[in-house]
């Protein structure tokens, strides 16, 4: 199993896809922290109070308050978020594309073993991604912070002590990847239904809230917002929605991501290479 | 060793591989032999524990694949021309199944020498040519030192001089006491590498055995001359219940008697010959076999 895990953790660094992946979202990261601290600067320098909300909408509110600094480091990971569920698919679904699952499985014929291991290292690879987002994120945050007069103390302390659930949320967005990519092998059909079930989530979210309010605090995004202890009133999906507690939020992407690889892993037992 | 015994894939209303049965001996290259589309890749999938059997088994050394402890270390599997990620480097893909594998990283350099593609390592395997993937997969399937060698159209894409160099190659491993299996539907190049054959079509075996025992059941040696007298080979050749077919130019393809029993017939008729060349003839016994796949299996003379 050591080979195995080894094996997958080299398939993971050998691939462009995956440093571009994570380059686009630590980038994406970067930028998203600079426009909200940028927003909260002019809207204080235009005579807002610092403590006063501001317009409507994501993270436009209450700048400076105890709330805000963690609504923009949720915002600052959740589109990276979204590449580590790519990476997860791609993990799995290049195997297919590129004919190397047969190697794959040739070299070791119990294919649970093989999806344990890829299991194994995305962990490994979502704490990497998750630590390198954060961690840009937090030196972008503070200097900038420092820059535009606003507190980089507490931008610095709220990145330490978000940086655990942080961190598992890259992880459980890549195992959901790994599973949606063990159930659904052609790759664009399954980066098209992951990438789509996450970025259509505010308007399914809304969606339900008006017809089955007590779907939403279990679906992925509401979950990882629970799990990433975002204030509601601070976010635009959750502002209407209930949250689970941050632990029922890991649970419920923990479940997600269970669910998909058994899924996954029977439909891999079952099917001809 | 490798053993079919009544092996069967079925697909829904389509009959891929039927009731197959044959051996593969260690120390000889095997060539499993069959028009497109006849479930050659099938069964060796099935062997190599892809795809699941219908009914009966398919054992390497003794057992099923998939209940083989290392099987890269017993088995080296070339089942397509693409096992390397196209995105990766030649040797970022060795690294990755020696990782695997458990085989020392010196044998990624070993042998990506061996198959001639140390100078190109470190470039993307996208763009190597379908001849460079072919020997790369060679090169994965024996990181592991396997002592079966299993191979499905190795020779595909392969220029002349890549086609010379596999058919010494998997001679040479033969000679290395390893079991070869390659499948093909290049009969000139498979009766120039293989000793025994297996020859199926639309799923069927219909003749396995030593290469020359099957070509001299159906038809012998092709023997070509160049000779001034083509009319009396002709007459010779006939006379003595082979065929013989004028070619123009001076030249008269013999077949459907033993080599040996031709040279006698041209030395006791005392015909002048300028030029003689032999080859065996795989491709007449190939297409006789094939012809009508359900009734033959007459040719099952697989050697112990």
């Amino acid at each position: 199993m050591i080979r195995l895990i080894h094996s997958e953790l080299l398939k993971y660094r050998t691939l462009r896809s995956t440093w571009v992946l994570m380059g686009s979202g630590a980038a994406l990261a970067f930028l998203i922290v600079i426009l909200f601290l940028h927003i909260a600067h002019t809207s204080i320098v235009n005579g807002a109070s610092a403590y006063g909300s501001a317009g409507s909408g994501i993270g436009s509110t209450d700048y400076g308050s105890s709330g805000w600094y963690p609504s923009v480091l949720y915002q600052s990971y959740n589109y990276p978020q979204v590449f580590a569920v790519v990476l997860g698919i791609i993990c799995v679904t290049s195997e297919y594309r590129y004919s190397t699952a047969s190697f794959t499985y040739l070299v070791e014929p119990q294919r649970v073993r093989v999806l344990g291991a890829k299991l194994v290292a995305s962990v490994v690879w979502g704490i990497l991604y998750g630590v390198l987002v954060a961690f840009l994120s937090a030196a972008v945050g503070v200097l900038f912070s420092a820059v535009w007069n606003l507190d980089p103390g507490t931008f610095l302390r709220n990145s330490l002590i978000y940086l655990p659930v942080d961190l598992a949320g890259f992880v459980l967005f890549m195992l959901i990847g790994v599973g949606i990519g063990t159930l659904i092998h052609n790759q664009v059909i399954a980066i098209i239904s992951g990438v789509g079930l996450l970025t259509i989530g505010p308007a399914l979210i809304i969606l339900l809230y008006a017809i089955a309010p007590y779907v939403v605090p279990y679906l992925p995004q509401t979950a990882l917002m629970a799990l990433e202890r975002v204030p509601a009133h601070a976010s635009g999906i959750g502002s209407r929605a209930s949250l689970l507690p941050w632990w029922g939020g890991g649970m419920v992407l923990i479940g997600y991501a269970a669910l998909l690889s058994v899924m996954g892993a029977t439909t891999v037992l079952k099917s001809d290479i | 060793m490798i053993e079919v015994s009544g092996l069967t894939k079925r697909y829904r209303n389509v009959l891929a591989v039927n009731n197959l049965t044959f051996r593969v001996m260690p120390g000889r290259v095997t060539g499993f032999l069959g028009s497109n589309g006849a479930g050659k890749t099938t069964t060796l999938k099935m062997i190599a524990g892809l795809v699941q059997p219908t009914s009966g088994t398919a054992t390497v050394n003794g057992a099923n694949y998939r209940d083989i402890t290392d099987p890269a270390k017993h088995i080296g599997v070339v089942l397509e021309s693409t096992v390397a990620h196209p995105a990766r480097s030649a040797k970022a893909n060795m690294l990755i199944g020696a990782a695997s594998i458990g085989a020392p990283y010196e044998r990624v350099s070993e042998l990506l020498q061996l198959v001639g593609l140390n100078e190109h390592a470190e470039k993307r395997v996208g763009a190597y040519s379908l001849g460079m993937r072919q020997r790369l997969s060679l090169a994965m399937a024996l990181l592991g030192d396997p002592s079966v060698l299993i191979l499905d159209e190795p020779g595909n894409g392969l220029d002349p001089q890549g086609i010379a160099w596999l058919r010494n190659f998997l001679k040479w491993l033969s000679t290395q006491g390893k079991t070869v299996l390659v499948s093909s539907h290049q009969l000139s190049e498979m009766s120039q590498m293989a000793d025994d054959v297996v020859i199926i079509a639309s799923g069927h075996e219909v003749a396995s055995g030593p290469l020359d025992q099957i070509i001299q059941g159906i038809g012998g040696v092709e023997i070509k001359f160049r000779t001034p007298e083509p009319e009396r080979m002709i007459q010779v050749i006939q006379a003595a219940g082979g065929r013989a077919h004028f070619k123009g130019a001076g030249l008269v393809d013999v077949s459907g008697l033993p080599l040996e029993q031709v040279g006698a017939l041209v030395a006791q008729s005392q015909i002048i010959i300028y030029e003689m060349t032999t080859s065996r003839g795989l491709e007449e016994a190939f297409l006789q076999l094939t012809a009508n796949p359900q009734s033959s299996t007459a040719w099952n003379a697989i050697s112990e």
